[in-house]
């Protein structure tokens, strides 16, 4: 489980370099949890979060904590998977995968061992000489999964993953996505508008209202209950809004 | 039979090659163009005597080191226009202003500046491979996607790793293309330009030979540099498919 706590964003604000203000004073937290939902308006500034909480961005002010940890840098204990462009199309699904652990200096061989086992974790392991854009929408975002939990995170950021895949890709990633959260200490942090579909996962959910206003929403899908809250079975707090 | 599927182009190129040798073949000669069978008459003897050899190798050389001059001006320039993008800018009036000049009609200037030899002949092939070259360059920049050097980031790349790992590879199908280009633009130059005072060269033969009027050796000398310039276009498309996985990730 991760320390507490899951998600913290205190008093954050931010522009973007044309001036728009997205967050001015914003705030948002989560004690525990294993599968947080990013949600909001178009343009609302979800992204911008997700790239913040990633480190890509800097904030003008506030800070952000993930996982435990306080946000400083981009860094492999926070991959992000994307929705589009998310595989490098010069390296095959096994050299993507390997990507991250080759930048840290894992050897060959343990680098492929790993990346074949996680591969096929994620059902594609047949297609790991394949190059990215001979795999299907839903493979390719597959092996975006597997390429960052393969520098094994402490979470994993997600930016709407699942809009350009039908409903049967959809649900076997994440299915897959829950396997990962009960077999390891990963949180993920999902930007989505697939709520619905994520009821049986997603544990907590942070709506987006305005620049400085959020509501925060604890949840207990039947699934994550039973492979992940051993540890928060007493923190029932169906809906605690903070803004 | 249809002319455009693969196969059959391969086959109709032979057979229009095949119609262009029996055409020559048969073609009874004139003092500008002679028959082909004196023509090829010519070769044991040019190759005998070295002369062709020679005169391949040195041509060759100057496209060498030509393209290579061009390779590395273009590499500098492309790391300061990466680092500083509006470095580019600043360059584009005089790129486009400079481009569409040939390179030939540098030739006085490029004579009163390094005199006669060598190097005029090289300076004209750097001239004309550069710019293809860092059109590709540029090409290359713009095709780094913010989207991979995030990815790389948050995957733990480090700054060194962004570049060699990310920056390059997607870079090099669009400088592979600018090299094949400026390779096969260099090939172009170096015998324009040593028909205007190189001491040595294939240029340089053809411009002697043709003040003789002595057209088979003309001709020799013509279709070795055809073949050479055919050859040195395949090496460098094959390089290029060698390397280039991103060729096929963008197909």
């Amino acid at each position: 489980m991760p320390e507490t706590p899951a998600l913290d964003i205190s008093d954050l604000s931010f522009r973007h370099p044309n001036g728009k203000v997205v967050f001015d004073g914003f705030s948002a937290s989560f004690d525990k949890g294993r599968f947080i939902t990013i949600r909001g308006a178009s343009g609302i500034g979800k992204s911008t979060l997700l790239g913040l909480l990633a480190g890509h961005f800097r904030p003008e002010r506030g800070t952000l904590t993930v996982a435990g940890h306080t946000v400083r840098r981009a860094g492999a204990d926070r991959p992000v998977v994307f929705q589009q462009h998310n595989l490098f199309p010069w390296l095959t699904a096994r050299e993507n995968t390997e990507f991250g652990l080759k930048c840290r200096g894992t050897s060959r061989v343990s680098r492929r061992s790993r990346a074949e086992q996680l591969l096929d974790e994620m059902g594609v392991l047949d297609a790991a000489d394949d190059y990215p854009h001979q795999l299907s929408g839903g493979m390719q975002q597959r092996v975006g999964i597997a390429r960052a939990l393969a520098v094994e995170p402490r979470c994993l950021l997600m930016d709407e993953p699942l809009s350009a895949l039908d409903t049967d890709t959809r649900d076997r990633i994440l299915a897959r996505l829950a396997t990962v959260i009960s077999d390891s200490d990963v949180l993920v942090i999902m930007v989505t508008h697939h709520l619905q579909a994520l009821a049986n996962f997603a544990d907590c959910d942070l709506q987006i209202t305005s620049p400085s206003r959020s509501i925060c929403e604890r949840r207990y899908p039947a699934q994550v209950k039973q492979i992940t809250l051993a540890g928060s079975a007493h923190d029932e707090r169906p809906a605690t809004g903070r803004q | 039979m249809t002319p455009t599927g693969t196969g059959h182009a391969s086959l109709w190129t032979l057979a229009g090659t095949g119609l262009f040798v029996l055409l020559w073949g048969i073609w009874p000669g004139s003092l500008a163009i002679p028959p082909l069978g004196s023509v090829l008459a010519e070769f044991p003897g040019l190759i005998e005597n070295g002369q062709l050899p020679k005169d391949a190798l040195a041509s060759l050389a100057r496209v060498l080191a030509g393209v290579s001059l061009a390779f590395l001006t273009a590499l500098g320039l492309g790391i300061v226009a990466a680092a500083l993008p509006p470095f580019r800018y600043m360059l584009a009036a005089a790129t486009e202003l400079i481009r569409p000049v040939p390179p030939i009609a540098w030739v006085p200037v490029i004579i009163v500046i390094f005199g006669i030899g060598n190097k005029p002949a090289i300076a004209i092939v750097t001239l004309g491979a550069f710019f293809p070259i860092w059109l590709g360059f540029l090409q290359g920049i713009d095709a780094i996607r913010h989207e991979h050097l995030r990815a790389a980031r948050s995957l733990g790349a480090t700054r060194v790793q962004e570049i060699t790992m990310v920056a390059l590879p997607t870079m090099r199908p669009y400088v592979f293309h600018g090299l094949r280009v400026g390779g096969g633009l260099g090939w172009f130059c170096v015998v324009a330009a040593e028909m205007m005072g190189a001491s040595s060269g294939l240029g340089h033969r053809v411009q002697l030979l043709s003040l003789n009027i002595q057209m088979d050796k003309v001709f020799a000398y013509l279709i070795v540099i055809g073949a050479l310039g055919a050859l040195l276009n395949l090496i460098l498309r094959a390089l290029a498919q060698a390397f280039d996985k991103q060729d096929q990730a963008h197909a």
